[in-house]
C-alpha cells in the first residue's frame, strides 16, 4: 500500500508536466491572441503589451513560467483580466467549485444510493418503477433546463426571497445549483447501485445469512450494500472530477462565480495564463481523485487488494 | 445516513441566517453593466462596460454634462483657446484625489505621458497633440525619448497647455474621455515595472485599496465576478451634488438571472438588455423598458482587396463597385428589422447614425432596389447572376444575432441576384483577427463612436487608418478627410464629413443595414438617468426615490 502511493506519488509531477507542456502547446497555437480586442491595434502596440506581459515570445513564456511556477507558486497575469493574477482568480473561484461540487457529490451519493438500494429491495414494486423514473429523468434532462427551472421557482414562487438570485453571497445560495448539478450523477449512481444490489441480493452469502436469522435491514445494509458499493466508488472518482470541471452550465445559469465559468471563458479569450492555471489545478485534482478511489477499494472490499498488498 | 443529513440541513440554515454581507448605506444604488469590468487601466481601457464605471470613479478637465451631453468644465474651471485653435490652456480647480492629494497639472501629464510610452486602444488618440506621434514611434522603436518635445506642458500646479498638430474641433469632447483622465503618480509609484525601459505600470494599481481616484464616487471593494463597490469620495471637489451613497456594480452575465434580478428589485438598473430577451420585454410593453437611438451601426464589411483572401490567383468580384452595390441594394433591411432584431431599430441606408450629431446631417445612401441591383451585376460581368464565386459571409458564432442575420442574406442574395453565398461562423477571437487581417470576403461587424464628432465614424475608413478593414481606398474621400481636418469653420468642415460619408454610402465598402438602439431596464424609484446615444450615466445626477 505504501508502496502504491509513494509510486503514484511519484508519477504525479511527471503527467503534470506533460499536461503543461501538451496544454501550454495548444493554447499556444490556436489562433486569436488574448490582446486583440473590439477594435484593432497598431501591431508594434500589441507587441508592447506582450512585453509588459512576458508574452512576447513563446520561449521566453514557456521558460519563465515553469521557472515560477515551480519557485514561487506564481501562474502569473491572467493575459485578458491583466489586474489580476492567475492564482488569485483560481484562489477566488475554486473554494466556490468546491464546495458546489461536493455538495452536489454528497446530494448525489446519499440520493443516489438511498434510491439504488430501495429499487433493489421492492424490486418490481411501484418504488422500483418510481426511482427508476426519476433516475431516468435525472439523466435525461439537460442541467441547463433543471437549473433555469429551479432559478425561475426560486425567483417566482413561494421560495422568492429564500435564495439570492444572480449572485453568491452566502452558502445557502449554492442549494439550488447543487440540486441541478447532483441530478445526473445522482440517476448514474441509483442504476449502478441497483444493479448491483441485485446481483449481490441473490448471491449464496445473502441467504445463508438470513438463515442464520439476521435481520432484513442488517442484511440490506451491512452485507449486501458494502459489496454492492463498489462499482458505485469507481465511479464516484471521475464523477467527483466532472461535477468540479463541468459546472460550467450551472454555475453560468446561477451566475456563480466558480472555475467552470473561468475555464471556459479563459478558452474563449485564449487567456493563455488563465487556461495553463485552470488545467493544472483540475489536473492535480482529478489525478489526487483517482488515487483516492482506488485506495478506497481496499477499505470497502478487503478481497481487493491495492498494490499487490499481502 | 440520516445524522450526516440533517446535520447538512442544520449547517445551511445556519448559513442562510447569518448573512455576512458587510451593512451598507442607505442609498446604494445596484446595477448591472454590460458584462464584466475588462480592466480598469486607462491605457488597455477600451469596453463601454469599463468606460462606464470609469465616468463614476474618475474624471478629465471637461465631463460630458446636461441633457445633450455637450462637454462643460469639470477637473478643470475653463480654458482659454488661441486664436489658430491649436493651445489650449487648462485652469485646474481645486479638487482631491480621493487618499486627499490635490489634482495638479502635473497629474495629467504623467496620466498622458504614460498613455503615450504604454499605448493601448486609444493611444493613437494622442496624435493630435504635437510632437505626439513622433514620440509614441520612438517609444516603439524601444529607445529612450524625450517627453519635452511633446506638447503636454504644466505651466505651474493649477495651468495645464496643450499644443495641437492641427485645430481639433472636439478636443474638449475628448479631455472629456476616459484616456484623457489623469491618474495619482504617486500611489503607483509600487505598481511601477522598473524593469522595462519605458514608462509602465503594472495594472493592479487600479485595485483598492491601492487605487486613488478624482471621481464623485471611490472604489473601495472589488471581488473579481462577482461585484465592485463605490463610496462617496468625501474629496471631490462637487461632493455636495453627488445624491448616492454608494453604488454596486453587480457582475451577472446571464439574461435570465439579469432579468429575474431587476424584477425581483435586487438591481436598480440594467445598463444593456441582452438581444436575447429585449425584443420579448419590449412586446410585453414593460415600462421600465427604455429604448433609444444609438451611436452605433451593424453593417456588412466588405473586402475590396483585388484578390480573393483565400484563392490568391482568383479576381475578387468585390474590387467592382457595381458588385458592391448590387449586394447593398438587393438586401431587404425592413425585413431584418422586423423579424429578426424587432427592437424598432431604424433601418440604414447610410453609415453615420441619424440624429446623434448636433448640426450633422447625412445623406441618404443606396435604396432598396432589386430591379437596379440585378442590372449593376450583370454590368458588372455577371448577368443572373452567371458566374459568381460562391463568397463565404464570416460571422462571429457568440452574437447569434448575426449568424441569424447571415441567413437571412444568402437567401435574399439567392433570391434577388441568384447568387450563392456561403456562411461561416467562427470564435471571436478568430473573427477580430480574421478581420482586421482582411482574410475573409463578407463579414458582419458594427462600429460605435467614440466621441460626438463624425470623425469618429468616418476616419475608420482613411486609407491608412489602422480600423479601415475593407482595402478600400478612395482618393476622393481622403482628400475631404484631409479638407476636414484642416477645415476650422464649424459649419463647412461638417459639410466635408458629410460628402465623404455619401462617398462611403455610394461606393459601399461597407453596406449599413440598421443603426442601433439602446435598450436598458431602469426601476421606477431611480432619478438622473436618461437614455442618450453613447449610453453615458452623469453618476452625480443619479439619486434614489425613497
Amino acid at each position: 500500500m505504501t508502496r502504491l502511493i509513494a509510486y503514484r506519488l511519484l508519477q504525479l509531477p511527471l503527467i503534470l508536466a506533460v499536461i503543461y507542456v501538451v496544454t501550454f502547446l495548444l493554447a499556444w497555437v490556436a489562433p486569436g491572441s488574448p490582446f486583440t480586442g473590439e477594435r484593432n491595434i497598431d501591431p508594434a502596440v500589441v507587441q508592447l503589451m506582450k512585453q509588459q506581459f512576458h508574452a512576447d515570445s513563446a520561449w521566453k513564456f514557456l521558460g519563465f513560467y515553469p521557472y515560477n511556477i515551480l519557485i514561487h507558486g506564481d501562474f502569473g497575469h491572467s493575459l485578458q483580466y491583466r489586474e489580476w493574477t492567475v492564482n488569485e482568480i483560481i484562489r477566488s473561484a475554486l473554494p466556490v467549485s468546491i464546495i458546489l461540487g461536493t455538495f452536489a457529490m454528497v446530494i448525489a451519493t446519499i440520493a443516489g444510493i438511498g434510491i439504488g438500494v430501495l429499487a433493489a429491495v421492492r424490486r418490481g414494486g411501484p418504488a422500483d418503477w418510481l426511482s427508476l423514473s426519476v433516475a431516468l429523468i435525472g439523466i435525461s434532462v439537460p442541467s441547463f433546463v433543471v437549473a433555469a427551472l429551479l432559478l425561475m421557482l426560486s425567483a417566482t414562487g413561494p421560495l422568492q426571497g429564500v435564495f439570492a438570485i444572480g449572485r453568491f453571497s452566502r452558502p445557502i445560495d449554492l442549494l439550488l445549483p447543487g440540486i441541478a448539478l447532483s441530478l445526473a450523477p445522482m440517476a448514474y449512481i441509483a442504476r449502478l447501485t441497483r444493479a448491483s444490489m441485485l446481483d449481490v441480493l441473490g448471491s449464496d452469502f445473502v441467504r445463508t445469512a438470513r438463515a442464520k436469522g439476521v435481520g432484513r435491514p442488517g442484511v440490506v445494509l451491512k452485507h449486501c450494500l458494502r459489496n454492492a458499493i463498489v462499482p458505485v466508488l469507481s465511479y464516484l472518482g471521475p464523477a467527483t472530477a466532472y461535477t468540479l470541471t463541468g459546472s460550467f452550465v450551472v454555475e453560468k445559469v446561477f451566475n456563480i462565480p466558480g472555475l467552470g465559468q473561468h475555464f471556459v471563458n479563459s478558452v474563449l479569450n485564449r487567456d493563455q495564463t488563465l487556461i495553463l492555471g485552470i488545467v493544472m489545478v483540475y489536473s492535480a485534482f482529478v489525478l489526487v481523485l483517482n488515487l483516492a478511489v482506488d485506495l478506497l477499494y481496499g477499505f470497502v472490499d478487503p478481497r481487493i487488494q491495492i498494490g499487490g498488498a499481502k | 445516513m440520516r445524522t450526516v443529513a440533517s446535520l447538512l440541513l442544520a449547517g445551511l440554515l445556519l448559513t442562510a441566517s447569518c448573512d455576512r454581507r458587510p451593512s451598507e448605506p442607505e442609498k446604494t444604488f445596484r446595477f448591472i453593466n454590460r458584462g464584466d469590468i475588462f480592466t480598469l487601466d486607462l491605457n488597455q481601457m477600451s469596453y463601454a462596460q469599463d468606460i462606464r464605471l470609469t465616468y463614476a470613479i474618475r474624471e478629465g478637465l471637461y465631463a460630458p454634462t446636461g441633457p445633450d451631453f455637450t462637454p462643460q468644465p469639470a477637473g478643470a474651471t475653463g480654458c482659454d483657446i488661441s486664436a489658430d485653435k491649436c493651445t489650449y490652456t487648462f485652469h485646474l480647480r481645486d479638487n482631491g484625489w480621493s487618499n486627499g492629494d490635490p489634482v495638479t497639472a502635473h497629474d495629467y501629464v504623467f496620466s498622458w505621458r504614460l498613455m503615450l510610452e504604454s499605448p493601448g486602444e486609444y493611444s493613437s488618440l494622442f496624435g493630435y497633440i504635437a510632437g505626439a506621434e513622433a514620440f509614441e514611434n520612438v517609444i516603439k522603436a524601444g529607445k529612450p525619448a524625450d517627453f519635452s518635445t511633446v506638447g503636454i506642458v504644466a505651466v505651474d500646479d493649477k495651468t495645464l497647455r496643450v499644443t495641437l498638430k492641427q485645430p481639433v474641433p472636439y478636443f474638449l469632447d475628448l479631455t472629456a474621455f476616459p484616456p484623457f483622465f489623469p491618474r495619482n503618480e504617486r500611489s503607483m509609484e509600487r505598481f511601477r515595472q522598473r524593469n522595462l525601459p519605458r514608462l509602465a505600470y503594472k495594472p493592479e494599481y487600479t485595485k483598492p485599496p491601492a487605487v486613488v481616484t478624482n471621481g464623485p464616487f471611490m472604489l473601495t471593494r472589488w471581488a473579481f465576478k462577482r461585484e465592485l463597490h463605490l463610496e462617496r469620495n468625501p474629496h471631490y471637489w462637487d461632493a455636495k451634488h453627488v445624491k448616492l451613497d454608494a453604488v454596486d456594480m453587480v457582475v451577472n452575465d446571464n439574461l435570465l438571472s439579469e432579468y429575474l434580478q431587476f424584477k425581483a428589485g435586487a438591481v436598480d438598473f440594467v445598463s444593456d438588455v441582452p438581444a436575447d430577451i429585449a425584443p420579448e420585454l419590449k412586446q410585453q410593453g414593460l415600462p421600465q423598458m427604455k429604448i433609444s437611438t444609438s451611436f452605433g451601426t451593424f453593417f456588412l464589411t466588405l473586402n475590396c482587396g483585388d484578390q480573393l483572401p483565400q484563392s490568391p490567383n482568383k479576381k475578387n468580384p468585390l474590387a467592382d463597385p457595381r458588385v458592391r452595390q448590387a449586394l447593398a441594394m438587393s438586401i431587404d433591411k425592413q425585413f431584418i428589422c422586423d423579424n429578426i432584431t424587432r427592437l424598432g431599430e431604424p433601418v440604414a441606408t447610410h453609415y453615420i447614425p441619424p440624429g446623434t450629431l448636433p448640426g450633422f446631417q447625412s445623406r441618404p445612401g443606396l435604396p432598396q432596389d432589386v430591379q437596379k441591383a440585378k442590372q449593376l451585376l450583370a454590368d458588372a460581368g455577371y448577368p443572373n447572376g452567371a458566374g459568381f464565386p460562391k463568397l463565404p459571409i464570416l460571422y462571429n458564432t457568440e452574437n447569434t444575432t448575426r449568424a441569424r442575420i447571415a441567413q437571412v442574406l444568402k437567401q435574399q442574395w439567392k433570391q434577388g441576384l441568384n447568387i450563392d453565398v456561403e456562411i461561416e461562423g467562427i470564435e471571436g477571437k478568430i473573427f477580430h483577427e480574421r478581420v482586421s487581417s482582411h482574410n475573409y470576403t463578407i463579414a458582419t461587424v458594427s462600429w460605435f463612436g467614440d466621441y460626438p464628432d463624425a470623425s469618429t465614424f468616418t476616419d475608420k475608413y482613411a486609407a491608412n487608418g489602422d480600423q479601415n478593414d475593407s482595402q478600400w481606398k478612395d482618393p476622393a474621400y481622403n482628400d475631404l478627410l484631409a479638407k476636414a481636418a484642416v477645415e476650422t469653420d464649424v459649419a463647412k468642415r461638417l459639410t466635408l464629413l458629410s460628402q465623404a460619408e455619401q462617398v462611403l454610402n455610394t461606393q459601399v465598402p461597407i453596406i449599413p443595414i440598421y443603426h442601433y438602439v439602446n435598450t436598458s431596464l431602469i426601476a421606477d424609484r431611480v432619478e438622473g438617468i436618461t437614455m442618450n446615444p453613447r449610453s453615458i450615466v452623469n453618476w452625480k445626477d443619479v439619486a434614489l426615490r425613497d
